[in-house]
């Protein structure tokens, strides 16, 4: 993930915080994040209003990720 | 080999003297010559037979004593040219409301009034043998040329009656495919912002499910549910089941789980993108395929008797209507080989569905929980699965009869035309400076609808004309799902009526700078060095390599560099070249770990991948003291373990260290594992111990079966070892001594397990 500046940068680790998520920080606007965790954190960035450009495609696993959610209860 | 008669038929038209006089020669077997002898009343010659074809015969048809059905046929006969073919002939009739008639047919061909012809290639076909085994519907049928010409004398008065249905009543408001799209694309829309929450059950979670249908259409009428929506309405919560269930067929929603399903955009994209025809095609398919919802008890539930529905048939994981996808199909090829292009009657159209193949469906339906009836299902198919996706519509004659069509994009769907009206060229929306988006979906194409759902959020649909809001929030997520600033502005402007607004296109230009803000790049690789000035070097030849490709390298600080494409040949070559250069990536992890006292590691941390380099600083501590840039210990915490693996802390950790140390986790090491984390190994320290070992197995079990071993032996250590108490060292030595043992020096070999 390549932000703007350090700013973005911060905003955005605060932001993805309450993930328990394999982050590396790689010099003052880079963060490194393994493949499978990207899409916990987009949903996470765009929960906060935050839409990040895309670039590429993730490689191909043959381990799909299935991340932990609640199952819902039916309240009315 | 070309068959020799073939070109003796005729392709089409009634029957002349010369095809039938060729076909008796070389098409009939000679019983079928004295059956048409026998029939016309003439003599059996072939020339006499052939000329009944342009004289006619004594028993002539009398056209007026016909009976309805035999009227409907000779009027369709009549239609057709003289000649057809005999399944065709019986499928029309159903669809105009006559029922079954192949007695009649076979009734007219007794009295040779209809003709059933040889097939293609046929030498000896024998009438008799025709009537007996009931072939003839599979054969064409033609009326003489002299009964052809009757029956084209026939005046407008006298006419034979083959009605088709021309006055029709019509409701205003049917179902069309258009809105199921638009739907679609509504509830994908709202499903991307707030993905569909399901209960244990896998129904829909109301609460959830309210959300994301606010603006959808119920089926034939006007504009949106909006405010009437009501979950507890069973045509309501049914609609959005079967929209679900549809979305999912189509692959437009994917369960992210058990209990969650989102929009899969990718899916979206292809599907709005596709040609006509291809979606279609897809969205009948999807139809025939669906799962978690079936019409019979949708169309039980639209009846005010049976509103009692098992919650099963809204659960998004019963699989309530898998059972039907084959009987559906069935169905549907029906009504694509029924190839009809005019109103038919409805419950002729499910009769023509029993008739073709009612064992098929009497035995598919049958091994259903319900054993629905056939007639019940077809009529699901027809009057609710089809109706609702605007393959058919429906009407109704002038007595009341209930009648159906296809639509213009059903007989697309079902691959029986392809005359679909394009919009109309033109604008179809306007761009307001508020950053309204009106659309006027009678003539805009649903890729700009698709387009305007990715970037903006629908806030109104009125008759024909939707309006779409372009937001900050929503202009960026479609940034994000692959939309930009300057397609969305020519887009805007190719299709609008005016030309967007230059704040507008001002502000969508900026929105995009802002989402430029933050990029993730998927796929690429990062790539450190311990040498900052051999990295400049490496980095500068990597740049001049990729040049000529989109592919990036960018700069992340002395020692750090990403490239956006981890599969480029350039980055690969480099890799191979340098050894010391580390490249992030997934896969098996590295073998960095390297164990240099009980439960303390050394790792060097350009070795190290991200989730390792992670993960252990939450189970062991930074021994900062002690380490070098190059060389970082680390003293594995049981405190932390038990903390990050609670359920199995000496698996979780055996299971993160052993594929991260060359050979596998050190055996010294899990033992020392295992007394932290789990109860410490118990063993016993024995001293004084004789052992007695014997080189064969045979000599053991001997001495093991002795009166005084059970005093002598202590513990058996092997199958040819003994533990001997200490005390009764002097016995055992009267014993070698009394059997003759011989007491070997040497230590023997435990014997293989072979």
């Amino acid at each position: 993930m390549l932000c703007e500046d350090t700013a973005i940068l911060e905003e955005t680790l605060l932001a993805i915080e309450p993930l328990d998520l394999h982050i590396r920080r790689l010099g003052d606007r880079g963060l490194l994040v393994p493949a499978d965790e990207v899409d916990a954190i987009r949903r996470t960035l765009e929960q906060a209003g935050t839409f990040p450009r895309l670039v590429g495609s993730l490689p191909v696993t043959d381990d799909a990720p299935t991340p932990d959610e609640p199952v819902a209860e039916e309240v009315l | 080999m070309k068959d020799p008669s073939e070109g003796l038929r005729s392709s089409g038209g009634p029957l002349t003297q010369d095809e039938l006089a060729n076909l008796l020669e070389r098409g009939y077997a000679d019983a079928s010559l004295r059956f048409f002898a026998r029939t016309w009343k003439v003599g059996e010659e072939a020339d006499v037979v052939a000329e009944v074809a342009s004289q006619g015969f004594a028993n002539d048809i009398d056209l007026e004593a016909l009976e309805p059905t035999a009227r409907a046929v000779f009027g369709l006969i009549a239609e057709r040219g003289g000649r057809v073919r005999g399944e065709n002939l019986r499928r029309d009739l159903l669809l105009r409301g006559f029922g079954e008639s192949k007695a009649t047919i076979r009734n007219l061909i007794v009295r040779g009034w209809l003709v059933a012809l040889p097939s293609p290639g046929e030498h000896a076909c024998n009438l008799n043998s025709v009537l007996e085994q009931e072939t003839f519907l599979q054969r064409d049928l033609a009326v003489l040329q002299s009964t052809f010409e009757r029956l084209d004398a026939l005046d407008d008065d006298e006419a034979l009656d083959a009605p088709a249905w021309s006055e029709v009543i019509v409701d205003d408001r049917q179902a069309t495919t258009d809105e199921l799209e638009l739907n679609l694309l509504h509830l994908c829309a709202l499903i991307r912002r707030d993905p569909l929450k399901l209960n244990k059950d896998g129904t829909p979670n109301r609460r959830s499910l309210a959300r994301v249908a606010r603006g959808i259409t119920m089926p034939g009428t006007y504009g949106e549910i909006d405010d009437d929506l009501d979950l507890h309405d069973a045509e309501h919560f049914d609609y959005l089941t079967f929209l679900v269930s549809l979305a999912r067929e189509l692959q437009l929603l994917s369960n992210l789980d058990d209990a969650t399903c989102r929009t899969d955009d990718a899916a979206l994209t292809r599907f709005f993108h596709a040609p006509g025809d291809e979606r279609d095609r897809r969205l009948l398919d999807a139809l025939q395929r669906l799962r978690f919802w079936n019409e019979i008890d949708s169309l039980r539930l639209s009846r005010q008797a049976s509103r009692n529905v098992d919650e099963d048939h809204f659960s998004q994981s019963e699989s309530t209507g898998q059972p039907l996808i084959g009987a559906r199909g069935f169905v549907i090829s029906v009504l694509r080989r029924a190839h009809f292009s005019n109103w038919a009657s409805l419950d002729a159209l499910a009769q023509l569905c029993t008739q073709l193949d009612r064992h098929y469906l009497d035995r598919t339906l049958s091994q259903l929980p319900r054993k629905p009836d056939p007639d019940e299902f077809i009529h699901a198919v027809l009057e609710r699965t089809l109706v609702w996706a605007g393959i058919l519509e429906l009407g109704e004659s002038e007595d009341g009869q209930p009648l159906a069509v296809l639509s213009k994009r059903g007989s697309r769907a079902l691959g029986l035309g392809d005359d679909v009206p394009s919009p109309e060229p033109g604008g179809c929306l306007i761009v307001q400076p508020n950053f309204e988006v009106m659309v006027f979906l009678d003539n805009s194409p649903v890729t700009i609808l698709h387009e305007l759902y990715r970037v903006g959020r629908r806030r109104k649909l009125s008759d024909r004309v939707a309006t779409f809001q372009l937001e900050a929030e929503s202009v960026q997520r479609g940034y994000a799902l692959g939309a930009d600033a300057d397609s969305l502005i020519e887009l805007l402007n190719h299709h609008g009526h005016t030309p967007v607004p230059d704040a507008v296109a001002f502000q969508l230009r900026d929105w995009e700078r802002v989402h430029r803000r933050l990029t993730i790049h998927l796929g690429g690789a990062a790539l450190r060095h311990p040498d900052p000035e051999r990295f400049d070097l490496i980095c500068g030849q990597l740049e001049h390599d990729l040049r000529e490709s989109p592919v990036e390298l960018i700069r992340l600080g002395p020692r750090d560099a990403f490239v956006t494409d981890a599969t480029h040949p350039a980055l690969q070559r480099t890799a191979d070249a340098e050894s010391s250069l580390q490249l992030d990536a997934l896969g098996p992890p590295p073998r960095c770990f390297y164990f240099v006292d009980p439960l303390v590691l050394m790792i060097d941390p350009y070795e190290c991948d991200v989730t390792t380099r992670v993960e252990l600083d939450r189970v062991a501590n930074f021994l900062e003291d002690e380490s070098s840039p190059r060389s970082l210990f680390f003293a594995l915490d049981p405190d932390k373990i038990i903390a990050h693996y609670p359920d199995d802390p000496l698996r979780g950790i055996c299971n993160f260290l052993g594929p991260r140390s060359e050979g596998g986790l050190p055996a010294a090491q899990s033992l020392r594992l295992q007394s932290e984390l789990d109860s410490p190994p118990s063993v016993h320290l024995q001293s004084d111990v004789t052992v007695l070992t014997f080189r064969d197995l045979d000599a053991a079990e001997r001495f093991r079966q002795l009166s005084e071993a059970p005093d002598m032996i202590a513990r058996r250590l092997g199958p040819t070892t003994f533990a001997i108490h200490t005390d009764q060292v002097p016995l055992l030595e009267e014993i070698i001594d009394e059997l003759h043992l011989h007491l070997s020096d040497l230590l023997f070999d435990e014997p293989s397990a072979d």
